[in-house]
């Protein structure tokens, strides 16, 4: 029984460190170690950083041309707890690029949109989707879309996981979970960056964030958790809601791939077969923070240092 | 060595229902002479080679023949490719037996396999006979070479 990872938009990541980033000027970097390439989208993160923690997982999606092959390679060349299972498209798979610097701890991202997708290759995707659920666990649906997919899709991806009794994890922005709340999944983390809405609703004062998170229960969500204030998280579960707060001060510009790293967390804790939906809560909290400690997306994180990072997850109930 | 330390964690697969021109992309697109046929529980029930199409695509009659060199009409092996290129995979595939190996099989065995049965790949499957994997000649060549490589280092 395996963990399914899906990235409808995988990308290849360029990670450039430099200093004093400005518009309008030429930038030199000194070593070749301060442009990093690695796959990317959210999804393959998650697959990465489950990797890591030991657990065995398939990652699906979309990739095209030479840089959907260097996706494809560089996923499995690192990583012997990924097998990869994607379907291609006739465009390249896209480039994202992240400019960090590090004198005035600024990122600076650009995400391309991606290769277009045909009816027939979604088709083809989705057989191969069937096919790898009638043997997992946990399905993983994270990140964006590529053009020609239907706002639609992840909803059509629950359900059939639901069908087959796979627990269903979304990490995605706003406009693509509203359809898929329909569909029930069992864990949601609506992807915040960027503009601060929920199920159409802008989120303001704390009241806001634990009546999404009390509308996304009545949704049948097992697990609801809304970021608040950078490090922060507004947990909902049937038991009630509350607040999440770790004890380390986190700054933005350590933020990348944190999302990821705290799905990952949730994923760990599920996958060794326990049901404690607030538990899984706290290790994926523990895994983002340690995410969080460096400023670069990868970051290796080990078990023993989330369970130390456990103790520092301060708890304050709301409902 | 085990097959599961040199095989490629891929489950690429292709299903009897797709058309030929599906396949020899699917081989195109992963740089593959050949790809699993597996079932809808990813179980694997054949395997189609680039080889495998190429005869399917081929007049009948030039198996009779010793040489194809008299043959005025180069069109030939083109218009016939052209007139099954939408055809399944189970229409035009000969039923032949896949030649399978499990993750904890050595690498010894898959070579011995890859040999005796002049083949460029083998599909690695599990308990269940589902597909986990592939070992291609080069790639269990290439990790023979650098594991023992880490055997000397180790000495």
């Amino acid at each position: 029984m395996e963990v399914l990872t899906v990235t409808l938009n995988p990308a290849l990541d360029r990670e450039i460190v430099l200093k004093n980033f400005r518009v309008n000027e030429l930038h030199r970097l000194d070593s070749q170690e301060m442009s990093l390439m690695s796959p990317g989208g959210k999804g393959i993160n998650v697959s990465v950083m489950l990797d890591d923690l030991g657990i065995p997982n398939i990652a699906m999606g979309f990739l095209g041309g030479y840089v959907g092959r260097i996706i494809e390679e560089e996923l499995r060349k690192a990583h012997k707890n990924i097998t990869t299972n994607f379907t291609y498209v006739d465009e390249e798979s896209r480039e994202n690029l992240t400019l960090i610097d590090r004198e005035n701890e600024t990122i600076t991202e650009i995400n391309m949109s991606g290769p277009k997708v045909s009816k027939e290759n979604m088709d083809r995707f989705l057989k191969r989707y069937k096919q790898m659920l009638s043997h997992s666990k946990i399905c993983v649906i994270s990140g964006s879309i590529p053009p020609g997919v239907a706002k639609d899709v992840y909803k059509q991806l629950v359900l059939y996981a639901k069908e087959r009794e796979v627990l269903t994890i979304i990490n995605a922005r706003d406009d693509l979970l509203s359809s898929a709340l329909e569909a029930g999944p069992d864990v949601v983390k609506p992807d915040m960056r960027g503009e601060k809405t929920l199920l159409g609703h802008e989120l303001n004062s704390i009241q806001d964030y634990i009546d999404s998170a009390l509308e996304m229960r009545r949704m049948e969500v097992k697990l609801t958790v809304i970021s608040h204030e950078l490090s922060n998280d507004v947990v909902a579960t049937e038991e009630g809601v509350w607040y999440f707060k770790p004890r380390l001060r986190i700054e933005a510009a350590n933020l990348l791939g944190t999302g990821d790293a705290y799905i990952a967390g949730v994923v760990y804790y599920l996958y060794k077969g326990d049901k404690n939906w607030k538990e899984a809560a706290k290790v994926g909290m523990a895994s983002a923070v340690r995410n969080a400690l460096s400023i670069e997306k990868e970051v290796k994180i080990d078990i023993e240092e989330i369970k130390e990072e456990l103790k520092n997850i301060e708890i304050e109930r709301l409902r | 060595m085990k097959v599961k330390d040199i095989m490629t964690r891929d489950v690429t697969s292709v299903g009897l229902n797709d058309i030929l021109e599906r396949v020899v992309e699917t081989c195109a697109h992963h740089n593959r002479e050949g790809v699993p046929i597996v079932d809808d529980e990813n179980r694997v029930v054949g395997f189609v080679s680039a080889k495998d199409i190429m005869s399917a695509a081929l007049p009948g009659y030039l198996e009779m023949l010793q040489s194809t060199s008299f043959i005025p009409d180069t069109d030939t092996l083109f218009k016939k490719l052209t007139a099954i290129r939408g055809n399944s995979l189970k229409d035009v595939l000969k039923p032949k037996k896949v030649i399978k190996v499990n993750g904890d099989d050595t690498a010894l065995y898959a070579a011995d396999l890859i040999i005796k049965n002049g083949i460029n790949s083998l599909v690695v499957v599990d308990e269940q006979d589902r597909l986990v994997g592939i070992v291609s000649r080069v790639a269990l060549l290439l990790a023979l070479l650098k594991g023992n490589d880490r055997s000397k280092e180790s000495e």
